[in-house]
C-alpha cells in the first residue's frame, strides 16, 4: 500500500527515494505509474495539523541535478521545468486537496533555504566498463587509455573541464615520453 | 489501544540507551513547556501522519529523534514545515524502550525510538 496520493492528477505515486523520514517521509522523490518523477517536500501544516507537500515534477536530468547538488532545492522549485506546479496532501482521510501553483506563487516561507543542496553522490554519466574500452581498442587497432579520477568533493560522475586541463597535459607528456 | 508490534520489530540493532535527544514538537508551545501526549503519538496511530494505519511497518511504531542539534537546523533548511515547530529535549533511559540509529540522507543523527510501553509519554522540555 502506497503512503502517497493515489488517483489524483499526480498519478498513482510510489516512494522512490527518501531523503528525510521524520515520523513519515518529509523530503523524498516519488514516481507515478507512468514514470513521471516528483521531488516532494513538506512545507507547512494545514489547520488540522496535517502536512502540506509541494510536488515538483522533474525530468531525469533535473532530478540528477537536484540529487547531486548541482541545483539547490530552492532553485529547482523557483525554476520548474514545466508551467504546472502542484501541491497537495499525502494522505486521503478527508480527501486529497490538490492545487496547481505557479513558481511565482510559492510563499517565501514554503521555500527551502538557498544553501539547501542535497549533495548525494550521483552517477550523472554512464557507468564505465573497462571491458568495453578493451573491445573498442581492439576494434580500432590502437591503444586507448582510461583514467579514473576521484575528487571527494564532487557528487557527480563528471569532472570540471578546467580542472582536467593540466592533468591531461601531464598524461600526454608521459605518454610521449614513454613512446619516445 | 496499543498495537502489537510486527514480527522482528524492533530491529536487532535497537538497544536500550541512556542518551539525550531532540524532537520537533508543536509550534504552539513555548520554551520551558512540557509537550503532552499529542506530540508523542506513534506514526501508525497518528491520523495526521502519512504513515497512519501502517501497523505492519516496524518504523511506524517508532518516534523520530535527532541526537545532534545541528541536524535540527539541517532539517529546517530543507523542510520548511519544521521551521514552525518547536524543539524539545529529552533523555531516553534504559527502561523506556529501545533506540536504533537510523540515519537519513539529510540528518545523519536521526534515531528511531520504540517506546515501552508504546504509549509512553516521556518527560521532555521545549528548549527552542
Amino acid at each position: 500500500m502506497s503512503v502517497l496520493p493515489q488517483g489524483t492528477p499526480l498519478g498513482n505515486l510510489e516512494l522512490e527515494e527518501v531523503f528525510l523520514d521524520y515520523d513519515g517521509p518529509k523530503l523524498f522523490s516519488a514516481r507515478s505509474a507512468t514514470g513521471q518523477r516528483y521531488v516532494a517536500v513538506a512545507v507547512d501544516e494545514d489547520d488540522g495539523g496535517r502536512p502540506i507537500f509541494l510536488y515538483l515534477p522533474v525530468s531525469a536530468e533535473r532530478y540528477l541535478a537536484i540529487r547531486s547538488g548541482l541545483l539547490s532545492l530552492r532553485e529547482a522549485l523557483l525554476e520548474p521545468e514545466g508551467s504546472v506546479f502542484v501541491y497537495g496532501h499525502a494522505m486521503s482521510i478527508d480527501g486529497i486537496a490538490l492545487t496547481l501553483l505557479e513558481a511565482r506563487e510559492i510563499p517565501d516561507d514554503w521555500l527551502p533555504d538557498e544553501d539547501a543542496f542535497l549533495n548525494v553522490p550521483t552517477a550523472t554519466q554512464a557507468h564505465f566498463e573497462p571491458a568495453e574500452l578493451s573491445h573498442r581498442a581492439d576494434g580500432e587497432v590502437r591503444s586507448l587509455l582510461a583514467l579514473r579520477l576521484d575528487r571527494p568533493d564532487l557528487m557527480r560522475t563528471e569532472y570540471p573541464l578546467r580542472d582536467l586541463k593540466d592533468l591531461l597535459e601531464d598524461v600526454q607528456e608521459a605518454v610521449h615520453a614513454d613512446s619516445g | 489501544m496499543v498495537a502489537t508490534l510486527p514480527d522482528n520489530c524492533p530491529p536487532t540493532d535497537a538497544r536500550p540507551v541512556d542518551q539525550r535527544f531532540l524532537r520537533f514538537v508543536s509550534g504552539t508551545l513555548s520554551v520551558g513547556d512540557v509537550p503532552d501526549k499529542l506530540d508523542w503519538v506513534l506514526p501508525h496511530e497518528n491520523a495526521k501522519s502519512t504513515y497512519y494505519g501502517r501497523i505492519e511497518d516496524c518504523s511506524c511504531h517508532a518516534h523520530s529523534l535527532f541526537s545532534n542539534p545541528a541536524d535540527i537546523d539541517v532539517a529546517r533548511k530543507f523542510v520548511p514545515m519544521f521551521r514552525k515547530k518547536r524543539v524539545a529535549a529529552l533523555t531516553i533511559t534504559q527502561s523506556m524502550g529501545v533506540v536504533a540509529h537510523t540515519p537519513a540522507r539529510i540528518g545523519r543523527s536521526h534515531h528511531s525510538w520504540w517506546p515501552a510501553p508504546a504509549d509512553l509519554v516521556p518527560t521532555a522540555s521545549v528548549i527552542a
